[in-house]
């Protein structure tokens, strides 16, 4: 089964945007809680199904300065850290 | 029909009441939280009745009643009622009994939820007029830590707290019954649970090998309260539909969110023989 490199943020997932620039995401099926920092926080907003990794990398270096190399690297990982743990998924490509 | 007062800051308050059947049920549960009785007050109504035993007169409207289903015993609400329905099962025993009782009290944490406020797994301790919680999962030594604080220090429980918070974003700790007392050595503790206590700092227990006080970022205590907050609400969640449960923990989140934001948190690291009370009272001396 084929999915779309779009990922999309798992919609029962609870962000909250509280302390200084960092936020929280809540999963209420497992009550876990994961800190995000200020990047971390931008690349979720974008997990709408219609940007793919390297979308998100050039919006991030449109927003911050100094975006490191590496970054496509750690933008991925932390993509797929979120799809490990169920905070994000893929749409399942039709046909 | 005997009833009681329950006031948990001034702006949140209930009666209790008993019909045929429930009187003994009901006067146990008053005892254990030091509740009074009192003729009909303000407040959310509770009334308790044995299964089967819902007069007509009660179910009015006869249509539109949420039912919450906690096994031997169901609370039936509807939007035009100025009371809460408490049905409990015929079957009586001494363990069925108590388990019941912490399961009255539902609507009760429903409504301090819904204001801001949470059950925590923490001992309420208090120096000086401030309240401070130390929380943990069993075995982290809240019981112990509250049998070494020395004179000075009042301990007001030791397993679970209730956290209100008021209309003006203040909160206010209240100690509740450590349920297990009454169900594995039948204690006969009493918790006067009406008491609020200014709440002033939050402190996460860990046993290590040098007492330490270590302060939390906000994040990081959202999470901790979290923890504690979850380790008492399972008992109640577990009976709620996936879709409510999903909707009472974000709420609970949410709450620890605004907790976090109030007021300082940190690990207390304690040792066997340590005098951890010294680092709580230098922090409580740094006006927080």
């Amino acid at each position: 089964m084929q999915h779309t490199d779009r990922p999309i943020a798992n919609p029962t997932i609870v962000l909250r945007e509280e302390f200084d620039e960092w936020a929280l995401l809540f999963d209420p099926d497992t009550a876990e809680v994961f800190g995000l920092n200020p990047v971390s926080v931008f690349i979720w907003k974008k997990l709408d199904g219609k940007h793919t990794a390297d979308d998100i990398l050039g919006d991030l270096k449109k927003s911050c300065d100094g975006v490191p190399d590496d970054a496509k690297n750690h933008v991925e990982d932390f993509m797929q850290s979120l799809v490990e743990k169920g905070f994000a998924g893929y749409e399942v490509k039709r046909g | 029909m005997t009833g009681y007062s329950l006031k948990l800051n001034k702006s949140h308050k209930w009666h209790l009441m008993a019909t045929d059947g429930t009187e003994e049920w009901l006067k146990g549960l008053a005892s254990i939280m030091r509740l009074k009785e009192s003729a009909e007050g303000r407040g959310q109504r509770l009334i308790f009745f044995r299964k089967g035993r819902i007069g007509k007169e009660y179910r009015r409207p006869p249509d539109g009643w949420g039912i919450k289903d906690f096994k031997s015993m169901r609370f039936w609400q509807h939007k035009e009622a100025p009371y809460i329905l408490c049905e409990i099962d015929e079957k009586d025993g001494y363990e069925l009994d108590i388990i019941r009782m912490f399961y009255a009290l539902h609507p009760v944490y429903d409504t301090i939820k819904e204001s801001g406020g949470m059950p925590l797994h923490a001992a309420l301790v208090r120096y000086k007029e401030a309240g401070i919680l130390l929380a943990g999962a069993g075995g982290t030594g809240k019981s112990t830590s509250c049998q070494r604080l020395p004179r000075g220090w009042q301990v007001l429980c030791d397993d679970e707290v209730l956290v209100v918070r008021d209309g003006r974003d203040r909160y206010f700790a209240h100690p509740f019954p450590t349920w297990s007392d009454y169900l594995w050595r039948r204690a006969e503790n009493r918790w006067d649970v009406q008491r609020a206590t200014p709440l002033k700092a939050l402190f996460f227990l860990e046993q290590a090998k040098k007492d330490e006080v270590k302060p939390l970022t906000k994040n990081e205590a959202v999470s901790f309260i979290t923890e504690s907050t979850m380790e008492v609400s399972r008992r109640d969640l577990r009976y709620l539909s996936g879709e409510e449960q999903r909707i009472s923990k974000a709420r609970l989140f949410h709450n620890a969110c605004g907790l976090a934001g109030s007021m300082p948190s940190f690990i207390l690291q304690t040792t066997i023989s340590g005098k951890f009370w010294v680092l709580l009272e230098e922090v409580l001396s740094k006006d927080v």
